[in-house]
């Protein structure tokens, strides 16, 4: 069977201070068709990076090696225009800032049919009313006199509703939206990702999620990956996740962020800072952050283990019983 | 812990290691060649072959020769000498313009960025005032005034650079001061003055260095031309722009006697503006 | 590192009479110019008549959206904008009107603090952290060099930072270890409210618990006020006792932070408290009644 988008065992070195540094390491995820897959976690983790690399994004001198196929055609060694063509017809990107994202001179309604017109030749007119259409289906009222305006006449909701009509322009199979309501307010964040939902059951589209809310993704996706200092360290459903996380950075990420309905007397919180790929020791990255650390966790990076339908990398991962809540009052602290 | 064993471990590297760090070959080759032209012009009265003015009636005219290295001119005074003295006047002028600019500019582009409303107000339209002279026209009014010489065409340029600098200056403080660590500042109670002296200017040396570096440039060009056009430096006295004035070697032909200046002037000004550029885009890379 | 507040610290909020703020008809209208020139004015009223009173020791969470006028309250609290209406008391002294005089605003940065959201902007590049904490030290009180050194060794400690990490420059720490930092310098100055901005909103979750432990701790240690500015529903219970909400400047509802996150009734709440994903959380069902968070968009 194929897989709409196959990522697998990608590595990404990028250049920082005229250095390489490692950012991805043994990277594998599928998405399928219609399908929602989030990649959560915190700075450093590499959930935008895997993103830009399934378009070919990375900046100058991005070593990437491994492989990325779409619709079981394989991407590794594809020419720029190949690339180019791709992006045009069958992945995009909607990023974290609209406002940085679209050209602040054009109007709206310019900026939407430009692609149209120049690459398709479409008619002006005909360009203007698909965008009218879309941003009507993006929860835009009013959008002839929107077409007219200017984004700084807009909110940063409304852009961003703006970025994903012109993303449905091409109608992509996939859509990687990396952190797409993280600028936004919670209001707008739900009115967003309820527009997003919509689509995603009308028009089958896959998409691949990223963002640092474990919340969120689990609202809204159909398996999360959670990243860790450029490994991806467990793969489940938002249920299991939730009800029986198996590696134990996902557990403590759980544990630690704050809950709506109830005060913890005291949040049980993880040491240290998240890593980046680059300083991770050698094994386990979390090691040094792990309640559960062994002796074998520094001597080599576990490999991926299905458990109970889920992916995790953690040695210890059989024998542990984690769970995703912690009691008011109860609950271990580490530190 | 492994970012501060890099730290210290960085602070033992040999002096001239740190600075390739921080301006790259490039720099350090441009850097090098000025500070070669500051010591030679500090020299000058040690390591110059002959006096600048000494008369060689023998070689007028001449290429290079094992008397006079660089040649000699069509009064017969040797080049490389003209050259070594010449170098105090074309260094230390421009040094006396952008310092005294410098000096003026970053108080001025303080005071009208951190207090803002009717004081900036003031502050700019007075810059503005200055900007609307050409600094040579002002420079030719000063000589009108003190007669020429180095001192009234160098404080002529200084005025006219001034605004230049502040004006920079000025709104790189109007989007400093408002960032959070200011704003932490000023809730604490610190006064202006302490603020703008401590944090502010510190944190917007880079662009005034940058902008002290590109001006030197051009003042040292600017100041070259006032003795090309004979208002800064009279003949006897020499400095590049002096020498660059010579019609008779122009049109005989006879043109190594004008290149060598004109090469100096070319290589000093860009290895003045490459330094600064190269310590300021360090200086903002190494805090962030 | 980690949540280790082991000193022996004793209580160094000085004792107040009255509540340790009291806001009254607080109001703020900025002047944004407008049509082709900038000739033209309008009024924005950012905030209007926000009134609340804190006690000592309490901690009071200001909750709203963008544009809700929150941050423009904290700024207005410790002086970085001047009111344009209304009244404010901080430990028992007015500051309605801007300091007249250097004094007085030092005076006035020992009774109120604030700490900021972004740990990358909040200190100085250049200046070491014993550097920054020594300035402020000195500014607020009379010690020797001696004393300033040991404060600031046990200040750094208060924030879970080592003797060590006062060394180096803003640049070799992380985002969570700058906010200590932020916090530490806060602290310095020995307020009796504390005003956080957003103060871990920008911070990753496992950081964030971290920085939100330290924050209660102190509270606890030494009795300290809180003015605790966030859009985040759950950091507010997890901070607050009382909490205010507040929606294009204007207070729609206030009171125990318990009641209006467990039981809210004013509308926007309600709106604010569906919006927040949790499992079984349906986006579709709240864009049913979105047309609150719709109307404010245009």
């Amino acid at each position: 069977m194929t897989h709409l988008l196959q990522i697998e065992n990608l590595s990404v070195d990028l250049v920082v201070h005229r250095r390489y540094r490692k950012v991805l390491q043994d990277v594998s995820i599928t998405v399928e068709k219609a399908e929602v897959v989030s990649l959560v976690g915190e700075s450093g983790s590499g959930k935008s990076m895997t993103a830009r690399s399934v378009l070919s994004l990375l900046p100058a001198q991005g070593k990437m090696s491994g492989g990325i196929a779409f619709d079981g055609q394989s991407l590794i060694g594809a020419s720029y225009k190949e690339w180019q063509k791709f992006r045009a017809t069958k992945a995009a990107m909607i990023f974290q800032d609209p406002r940085a994202s679209i050209n602040p001179v054009h109007r709206i309604g310019d900026f939407l049919t430009e692609a149209l017109v120049h690459n398709r030749g479409m008619d002006r007119h005909e360009a203007l009313e698909r965008a009218a259409t879309l941003l009507e289906q993006v929860g835009i009222d009013d959008a002839t006199r929107r077409l007219r305006q200017y984004p700084h006449e807009l909110s940063g909701g409304m852009l961003q509703r703006v970025m994903i009509a012109s993303v449905l322009l091409i109608e992509p199979q996939l859509i990687l939206a990396d952190e797409p309501t993280t600028a936004l307010d919670v209001t707008t964040q739900a009115d967003v990702i309820a527009v997003l939902d919509d689509l995603r059951a009308q028009r089958d589209m896959a998409m691949l999620f990223i963002t640092h809310d474990l919340e969120l993704a689990a609202a809204f996706s159909d398996r999360i990956a959670v990243m860790y200092a450029g490994f991806i360290v467990e793969v489940s459903t938002p249920a299991q996740l939730h009800a029986r996380p198996l590696h134990p950075y996902t557990a403590a990420l759980l544990h630690s962020r704050p809950m709506l309905h109830e005060r913890t007397a005291r949040l049980p919180q993880i040491s240290g800072r998240p890593l980046s790929a680059f300083e991770a020791p050698p094994g386990c990255p979390f090691q040094d952050r792990c309640p559960y650390v062994q002796p074998r966790c520094s001597e080599s990076m576990p490999q991926p283990l299905l458990i109970a339908g889920s992916i995790v990398r953690c040695h210890r991962a059989s024998e542990l019983e984690l769970v995703s809540t912690v009691g008011a009052g109860g609950g271990q602290t580490h530190g | 812990m492994s970012l501060l064993t890099n730290l210290t471990n960085r602070e033992d590297h040999h002096l001239l290691r740190k600075v390739h760090d921080r301006i790259g070959t490039g720099g350090m080759v441009a850097g090098g060649f000025m500070l070669f032209l500051i010591v030679a012009a500090t020299l000058a009265p040690l390591i110059s072959p002959m006096s600048p003015n000494a008369i060689d009636l023998l070689n007028v005219s001449s290429g290079s020769t094992w008397l006079h290295p660089l040649g000699t001119d069509n009064l017969g005074r040797d080049v490389l000498s003209r050259l070594l003295w010449g170098a105090r006047p074309s260094l230390l002028g421009p040094t006396l313009v952008i310092g005294v600019a410098t000096i003026i500019a970053v108080p001025l582009a303080a005071l009208a960025g951190w207090s803002g409303g009717v004081i900036d107000q003031i502050v700019s339209r007075f810059l503005d005032l200055v900007f609307a002279f050409p600094g040579i026209l002002l420079a030719i009014l000063a000589v009108t005034l003190y007669g020429p010489g180095l001192y009234p065409c160098s404080m002529a340029l200084a005025l006219s650079y001034m605004p230049w600098i502040a004006r920079v200056t000025r709104s790189e403080i109007l989007r400093e001061r408002n960032k959070p660590y200011i704003k932490a500042l000023e809730v604490q109670g610190l006064s202006g003055f302490a603020i703008c002296v401590r944090h502010l200017i510190p944190n917007v040396s880079a662009t005034i260095w940058s902008q002290v570096t590109i001006s030197f440039g051009y003042a040292l060009i600017d100041l070259a031309a006032l003795s090309f056009l004979g208002l800064n430096i009279l003949p006897p006295g020499s400095d590049w722009g002096v020498m660059t004035n010579n019609e008779n070697a122009i049109l005989q032909g006879d043109l190594n006697q004008v290149l060598y200046p004109c090469l100096l002037i070319i290589l000093s000004v860009t290895s003045v503006t490459y330094v600064g550029k190269r310590l300021s885009d360090e200086n903002t890379r190494l805090l962030k | 590192m980690g949540d280790a507040v082991h000193s022996a610290e004793t209580d160094h909020v000085r004792r107040l009479n009255g509540p340790a703020v009291e806001v009254a008809g607080l109001r703020k209208v900025f002047r944004v110019s407008g049509g082709v020139g900038g000739r033209r004015h309008r009024d924005f009223v950012a905030v209007e008549g926000a009134s609340f009173s804190l006690e000592q020791g309490h901690s009071l969470g200001i909750v709203g959206e963008s544009g809700s006028g929150k941050t423009t309250i904290a700024r207005m609290l410790v002086g970085i904008d001047t009111a344009s209406g209304g009244s404010i008391r901080v430990a028992g002294r007015d500051r309605s009107t801007p300091a007249k005089s250097t004094s007085e605003r030092r005076r006035r940065g020992s009774e109120m603090q604030i700490v900021f959201q972004d740990p990358y902007t909040s200190l100085d590049p250049r200046q070491s952290i014993n550097r920054c904490i020594n300035e402020v030290l000195k500014l607020h009180r009379t010690m020797t060099e001696n004393e300033r050194r040991q404060r600031i060794i046990e200040l750094l400690d208060q924030v879970g930072l080592t003797e060590h990490q006062g060394l180096v420059l803003p640049k070799n720490l992380s985002g969570g270890q700058r906010q200590r930092v932020a916090i530490a310098r806060a602290l310095a100055a020995e307020p009796a409210v504390l005003v956080l901005d957003e103060a871990v909103s920008a911070l990753d979750v496992s950081i964030q618990a971290q920085i939100i432990n330290l924050l209660n701790d102190i509270r606890e240690r030494t009795n300290m006020a809180y003015i605790f500015i966030s859009h985040n529903l759950a950091v507010v219970r997890q901070v607050t006792d009382q909490t205010l909400v507040l929606r294009k400047g204007v207070v729609v509802e206030q009171g125990d932070t318990e009641k209006i996150l467990d039981a809210p009734e004013n509308d926007y709440t309600k709106l604010l408290l569906a919006s927040v994903p949790e499992p079984g959380w349906k986006p579709r069902r709240v864009r049913a009644d979105a047309a609150l968070s719709r109307e404010s968009e245009i």
